[in-house]
């Protein structure tokens, strides 16, 4: 996690367990809060599995984030994560996506 | 004949028209096999050339139902999870009156009559002006 101009950029490099995925939760929300950051851009280039469940967990994240009086976008799902989630999962993520980490600095600030 | 439908139909060309947008002409009958397809190619596409407007062009769609109307549905929502935006274009009055009378809602997927619309409407999002040269110098 580094902060830059006021967004917290979070990369996730490994898989997420739902444990992990609630500790990064907590973290984040605390740094948020205590720093009065205004955006998180998470990477999640990293992951190379997103099952609805996490996708459900990170939206929630993102909800809370919000109540904090920030903004969410994430960036770097893989193309064929996307495909699954949406011809089995069904999903309707309510979630911003941006292109590339620049495009996020630049829509959060 | 058949032969020809066929090789119709398993062609998915995806055109870059501009640096950032992405043209998408489907033909044919979408069926959940070709809308499968034609959303991977796509998803590739997207991450290839970092575009940020996808034009999905249903003018040669044979019909419009609500099978067909939920794969395109689901293309759009993919291509939101890519961080980039999805216009459908091609939507003629005939398809309009079907969609609304069997029901069917496009949710907040952006929709245009012609692919000049959409064209238009990309680079409106991309900030993007295109002039007339003889203005341009003029101005």
């Amino acid at each position: 996690m580094n902060i830059s101009n006021n967004i917290l950029v979070v990369s996730i490099q490994n898989e997420m367990y739902d444990e992990i995925v609630i500790q990064l939760q907590e973290q984040i929300l605390e740094k948020v809060h205590e720093k009065r950051l205004k955006g998180v851009l998470i990477d999640v280039s990293g992951m190379e599995i997103i099952d609805p469940y996490t996708l459900k967990l990170l939206e929630n994240t993102t909800k809370m984030i919000r109540l904090l009086g920030a903004k969410t976008a994430f960036t770097g799902i893989k193309p064929e994560i996307v495909a699954s989630l949406i011809v089995f999962g069904n999903i309707s993520a309510n979630i911003k996506v941006v292109l590339n980490v620049d495009e996020g600095l630049q829509i959060l600030t | 004949m058949v032969k020809k439908k066929e090789a119709l139909i398993d062609v998915n060309p995806i055109h870059v028209v501009w640096e950032g947008i992405l043209l998408l002409p489907v033909y044919g009958v979408i069926d959940s096999k070709r809308g499968q397809d034609i959303m991977e190619s796509m998803l590739e596409k997207i991450v290839d050339t970092q575009s940020k407007v996808i034009i999905l062009d249903i003018l040669g769609v044979a019909t419009v139902d609500s099978a067909v109307a939920n794969h395109l549905i689901k293309i759009t929502q993919a291509t939101k999870l890519m961080g980039a935006d999805c216009i459908i274009s091609g939507i003629s009055p005939a398809i309009a009156q079907t969609l609304v009378s069997l029901g069917i809602s496009l949710g907040d997927v952006e929709t245009q009559a012609t692919l000049k619309d959409a064209l238009e409407n990309a680079f409106k999002m991309m900030d993007l002006k295109v002039i007339e040269t003889n203005q341009a110098v003029v101005g």
